[in-house]
C-alpha cells in the first residue's frame, strides 16, 4: 500500500505543472478572443471615456496582459482565485456556491449510467442477439448520437410541459421550496430529467464496453473450464466474465467523468440548473477572466484527481498493477 | 423476425416523443382571443376589477431574468438583470406614466424656474428605508453628488450641467444648472438615478464594489430577502412602503430567477414553474405563440419604445452619397420585415423618432410615403447615379453587422439581403457575437452597414441624440459619422427648451432634417412584450420596463 500512496502523491505532484500550464492556456485563450469586459458590465447603454478607463484602471485591466497574468498566478499559489467585477463577489465564493449542483448532477448522472450500463450490457450479453441485446444496441446507438440539448428540449416538452410529471428545469420549487427529506425528494425529483439525457451518452459507452467484454469473457478459457466443473452460467457470468469485464469500466468511467465536468455547460443551460457549468457560460459570455481562469482550474482539478482515484481503484481490483 | 419486431417497436416509441413535441402548448391552437392590433404588440387590454386592496394582497410572483444579477444596485449599471431586480427594491424622484408625463415617486412635486436653470424638489415625508432609517434630502444630495454625478451610465452626462445641489431641509433640495436642460427630469427615474442610502453607502468605501450591493437597503415596494446564486434573488413585501395605504406592494413575494437561455425560459413559463417572461427575455415568436393562449395574457407596450436602425458608414463609398441612400431605402419592404419577422405585432417605421414616442413624434412625416417601397424605381435612380451592373448583375457590395443572439436581426437580415439582391446589391450578412460586434462597430468602425437596437428611453435626448450629433464622437456614439449642423443645432434647441410642448416643435424639425439626409434606415418599430401567467393583473401605466410592480397581483392565484 506503500507504494500506492508514492505513487500517487508523485502523481499529484506532477499535475501541479499540468495545472499551471492550464491556467495559462485558459488566460490566454480569453484574452485572445475579441471583445472586452467593460462593454458587457456596461449593459446596453453607451458609457463615456472617462467612465471606461475608470473602470479599467480599477480592475486592473489597463495594464498589460503579461502583467495580468502574472499578478493571477501569484493570487492562485496564495489560494485567491481573484474578484469577478461581473459578479461583484469573490471568485473562491462563486464557485463554491456553484460546485455542489455541478457534483451531485455529474455524480447522480455517472452512476446511473454505470449502473445501468453494467446491469443492460451484462443482461444483453447472455444472449448476443437476442431480444435483449439488439433493442438496447438500439437504444445505445441512439442515446450515443443524439445531441444532448435536443434530447434534453424533447423530454423536456413531454414530461414537463405536455404531462406535468416533472419539472421543467432548476433545481428545486421556488414556488414551494422543502426541506429535510421532502427537500431530497424535491432535488431528485428535479434531478431526473436532467440526469437521464446527461447519462445517456456515458451509458451507451459503457453498456457497449460491459457487453463485449462479457461476451468476450463468456468464451474464455476459465469460463469453460469452470463450465467444465460444473459451475451455473449465471455464475459464471457475474463472478467470473463481469469481474473481468469491469477492470475497463473503471478506465471508462474516470474518462467519462473528465469528458462529463466539461459536458455540464450544455446540460446546466438547458435545465437551468445552478451549477459550474453555467457560471462558465455566463463568463465566458461577459469576458469575466477571473471566473473563466477558477473554473476551469476547479475542472482541470477535478478531472486530474478523478484520474488519480481511477488508478488506485485499478490497483485494488488487478492486484497485478500494485506489483 | 423477432429482431425486426423489436426495432420497429422502439421506432415507434422515438416517432411518439417527436410527435408531442410538435404542437407545443396542447391548448394553443383551438381558441383565438381578440386583441387590439397594432403598435403595442396585440395587447390584451385588462381592466381593474373592482374590489378592495386587501383582496389582491398575497401571493408570490416568479420573473425571468435574462442572465444573472452583476449587482443589485441599479444606480450604476444599465444591465437589465439589475435593474429589473434593483428597481423593485429601490426608486428614483420621479417616474412616467404611459405618455411620458412625470408622476411623482420619491419627490411629490417639485417646481422649475422659468429659466429653467433652477429645480426644487420636494421629497415625500415619512418614507423609511427598509432599515427602519429615515429618507432624507441629505440621501438625495449625497446620491447625486457621489454616484449619479459619476457613475450613472445615463445620467452623468446631464449631471456635468448641475453646478450646485443644495439642502434646503430634510424634504427639499435644489439643482442648479449651468445652462437649460429639458431631458433632466426623464432621467431622475430609478433606471437612471436610484437613489442610494448615504448612511449605508456614506462609509467611504467603493460603490462599484460595495458589499452592500448584493445585501441592498433601499426605499422600493420589495426588500431584498436572500440570493441564491445561479438560481434566485428573493425580494419580500416592504411592509412600510409609501403606498401601503394603497395596499401596496400587493404581493407577499417576487422571486427574480435567473435563465440562461430563451429556452429555457419559456419552457419554464409553460411548465408553471415562471409567472412572468418580460420584453427582455422574450423572443417575438414565442410571444405571437403563446400570447392568446388561455394559460397567459400578452401585455404590449411595457417597455420605451425600441426600434430597429439599419444604419450606414457615410464614410464609405458610395454609401456616402445621400442619393444613393434615397435609392436603396425604396428597394426595402420593411412592411414585409414587420409582417415576417415580427408577425403584424411591431410598428412600419414613419420617422426616425418612433411613433409611440407621441410627445415628441409630429405625424408629419411618412418615410413610406417620401420613399415608397419600388424596385423600378430603386434600379432606376442607381442606374441615373452611374452605378451600373457588372456581368454579374451586381452593382457595388457592401457588408452588414448584427449581433448573433438575437434571432429578429438575423431574419431581418435575411430579408434586407433579398431585397438588395433585386436591386444589384449584394449584401454581405456579418453576424457576430454582441461582445464582438460591440467592438467592431463602435471601436475599430469596421463596417459598411449595421442593424441594431436602439432604446429611446422614452426622450429623443437621452436615447437617440446619441447617433446623430456632430460631437458625439466618443464609445458608442453616432458610428456612422453623420454630422449636420442644421440637426446639430435642433439638437440642443431640442435639450435646452423646456417642457414637451416647448421642446416639441425643434424635433419635429428635425423628423424632416433626417427624412432628409437617411442616415440610417429605421426598420421596425419593436413590439415590447410581456407574457404573465394567467391570473397575474400586469402593471397598468408605466412605459418603463422597471417601475409601477407594486401594482402587480393575483386576480386567481395559481
Amino acid at each position: 500500500m506503500n507504494s500506492v500512496l508514492r505513487y500517487s502523491l508523485g502523481r499529484a505532484a506532477q499535475s501541479i505543472p499540468l495545472l499551471l500550464v492550464v491556467v495559462c492556456a485558459a488566460f490566454a485563450l480569453v484574452k485572445a478572443a475579441p471583445g472586452d469586459p467593460v462593454t458587457a458590465l456596461a449593459g446596453d447603454f453607451p458609457i463615456s471615456e472617462e467612465y471606461r478607463l475608470e473602470v479599467e484602471s480599477r480592475y486592473g485591466l489597463d495594464q498589460p496582459w503579461p502583467v495580468q497574468l502574472l499578478k493571477y498566478l501569484g493570487s492562485v499559489v496564495r489560494g485567491d482565485l481573484g474578484f469577478s467585477f461581473m459578479n461583484n463577489e469573490d471568485v473562491s465564493t462563486l464557485i463554491w456556491q456553484r460546485l455542489g449542483p455541478t457534483v451531485l448532477l455529474t455524480g447522480g448522472a455517472m452512476l446511473l449510467a454505470s449502473i445501468g450500463g453494467v446491469v443492460v450490457g451484462t443482461l444483453a450479453a447472455r444472449r448476443p442477439g437476442g431480444v435483449v441485446d439488439v433493442s438496447s444496441q438500439l437504444a445505445a446507438f441512439a442515446a450515443y448520437a443524439m445531441p444532448v440539448f435536443w434530447l434534453g428540449q424533447l423530454l423536456i416538452m413531454l414530461f414537463a410541459i405536455k404531462l406535468g410529471w416533472l419539472p421543467a428545469g432548476g433545481m428545486r420549487s421556488l414556488r414551494d421550496p422543502k426541506t429535510g427529506f421532502e427537500g431530497v425528494l424535491q432535488v431528485g425529483k428535479h434531478m431526473i430529467l436532467p440526469a437521464v439525457v446527461f447519462a445517456a451518452r456515458y451509458f451507451a459507452i459503457t453498456m457497449r464496453v460491459v457487453r463485449d467484454g462479457v461476451i468476450g469473457g463468456m468464451d474464455s478459457d476459465y469460463s469453460i473450464a469452470a463450465r467444465a466443473r460444473g459451475v451455473r452460467e449465471r455464475r459464471i457470468l457475474v463472478s467470473h466474465a463481469l469481474r473481468n469485464a469491469m477492470l475497463p469500466v473503471v478506465t471508462i468511467l474516470s474518462l467519462n467523468l473528465g469528458f462529463a465536468m466539461s459536458g455540464t455547460v450544455l446540460i446546466e443551460t438547458v435545465y437551468n440548473w445552478p451549477g459550474l457549468g453555467r457560471l462558465l457560460f455566463d463568463a465566458i459570455g461577459s469576458r469575466d477572466y477571473p471566473v473563466v481562469a477558477g473554473v476551469f482550474i476547479v475542472l482541470t482539478s477535478a478531472v486530474v484527481v478523478i484520474n488519480l482515484i481511477a488508478d488506485i481503484l485499478y490497483g485494488v481490483l488487478d492486484p497485478r498493477v500494485t506489483e | 423476425m423477432k429482431r425486426y419486431r423489436w426495432i420497429g417497436a422502439l421506432l415507434a416509441m422515438v416517432l411518439a416523443v417527436a410527435a408531442c413535441s410538435g404542437g407545443g402548448g396542447g391548448a394553443s391552437s383551438t381558441t383565438s382571443t381578440t386583441s387590439a392590433s397594432g403598435n403595442e404588440g396585440g395587447v390584451t387590454s385588462t381592466t381593474v376589477e373592482p374590489g378592495g386592496a386587501e383582496d389582491r394582497r398575497g401571493g408570490t410572483m416568479i420573473q425571468a431574468l435574462s442572465g444573472e444579477p452583476a449587482s443589485l444596485n441599479p444606480a450604476i449599471t444599465t444591465s437589465t438583470a439589475d435593474l429589473y431586480t434593483g428597481c423593485k427594491i429601490f426608486e428614483g424622484l420621479v417616474r412616467f406614466d404611459k405618455e411620458y408625463n412625470i408622476l411623482p415617486s420619491l419627490a411629490e412635486s417639485w417646481e422649475i424656474s422659468d429659466d429653467g436653470l433652477h429645480y426644487t424638489f420636494h421629497l415625500r415625508q415619512g418614507v423609511t428605508w427598509h432599515d427602519g432609517q429615515s429618507f432624507t434630502a441629505e440621501d438625495v444630495a449625497w446620491t447625486f453628488e457621489n454616484v449619479t454625478s459619476q457613475y450613472g451610465p445615463r445620467s452623468a452626462a446631464a449631471f456635468t450641467r448641475v453646478s450646485e445641489i443644495t439642502v434646503v431641509d430634510d424634504h427639499t433640495i435644489e439643482l442648479t444648472l449651468t445652462e437649460p436642460y429639458g431631458s433632466l427630469m426623464s432621467l431622475l427615474t430609478c433606471s437612471a438615478s436610484a437613489i442610494l442610502p448615504k448612511h449605508i453607502y456614506g462609509d467611504g468605501a467603493d460603490i462599484l464594489t460595495h458589499p452592500r450591493n448584493n445585501d441592498p437597503v433601499g426605499t422600493g415596494p420589495f426588500k431584498f430577502d436572500s440570493w441564491e446564486r445561479g438560481t434566485a434573488v428573493t425580494l419580500v413585501r416592504n411592509e412600510n412602503y409609501w403606498r401601503a395605504d394603497e395596499g401596496m406592494p400587493y404581493l407577499d413575494r417576487i422571486i427574480m430567477r435567473s435563465f440562461d437561455s430563451a429556452q429555457a425560459t419559456i419552457q419554464a413559463l409553460e411548465a408553471g414553474e415562471v409567472d412572468v417572461v418580460t420584453d427582455y427575455s422574450l423572443d417575438v415568436a414565442s410571444y405571437n405563440r403563446l400570447k392568446d393562449d388561455p394559460r397567459f395574457t400578452g401585455v404590449g407596450g411595457t417597455n420605451n419604445p425600441i426600434g430597429h436602425y439599419w444604419i450606414f458608414n457615410l464614410e464609405r463609398e458610395p454609401l456616402n452619397d445621400v442619393a444613393v441612400r434615397q435609392a436603396l431605402v425604396k428597394a426595402i419592404n420593411v412592411a414585409l420585415v414587420n409582417d415576417k419577422v415580427y408577425f403584424g405585432l411591431g410598428g412600419v417605421p414613419k420617422s426616425h423618432i418612433d411613433t409611440r414616442l407621441g410627445w415628441a413624434h409630429s405625424g408629419e412625416v411618412d418615410l413610406q410615403q417620401l420613399y415608397p417601397y419600388s424596385v423600378e424605381q430603386a434600379n432606376a435612380e442607381l442606374d441615373a447615379l452611374g452605378l451600373t451592373r457588372d456581368a454579374n448583375g451586381l452593382r457595388f457590395t457592401i457588408d452588414l453587422v448584427y449581433f448573433i443572439e438575437t434571432s429578429e436581426l438575423e431574419e431581418t437580415a435575411q430579408i434586407l439581403r433579398e431585397n438588395l439582391r433585386e436591386i444589384g446589391v449584394d449584401l454581405q450578412l456579418r453576424p457576430l457575437e454582441q461582445n464582438v460586434a460591440q467592438n467592431v462597430i463602435w471601436s475599430d468602425e469596421d463596417f459598411d452597414t449595421f442593424l441594431i437596437r436602439f432604446n429611446s428611453f422614452g426622450d429623443v435626448e437621452v436615447g437617440l441624440r446619441r447617433l446623430y450629433h456632430c460631437d458625439a464622437t466618443g464609445p458608442f456614439t453616432n458610428p456612422g459619422h453623420y454630422c449636420s449642423e442644421e440637426v446639430d443645432r435642433l439638437l440642443e434647441q431640442g435639450a435646452a427648451a423646456s417642457g414637451p410642448e416647448g421642446r416639441a416643435p425643434y424635433y419635429h424639425e428635425l423628423e424632416k432634417v433626417l427624412a432628409r439626409d437617411l442616415p440610417n434606415i429605421p426598420v421596425i418599430e419593436r413590439p415590447a412584450a410581456d407574457l404573465l401567467r394567467k391570473g397575474l393583473v400586469p402593471r397598468q401605466n408605466s412605459p418603463d420596463a422597471y417601475d409601477g410592480w407594486e401594482e402587480v397581483y393575483w386576480e386567481q392565484q395559481p
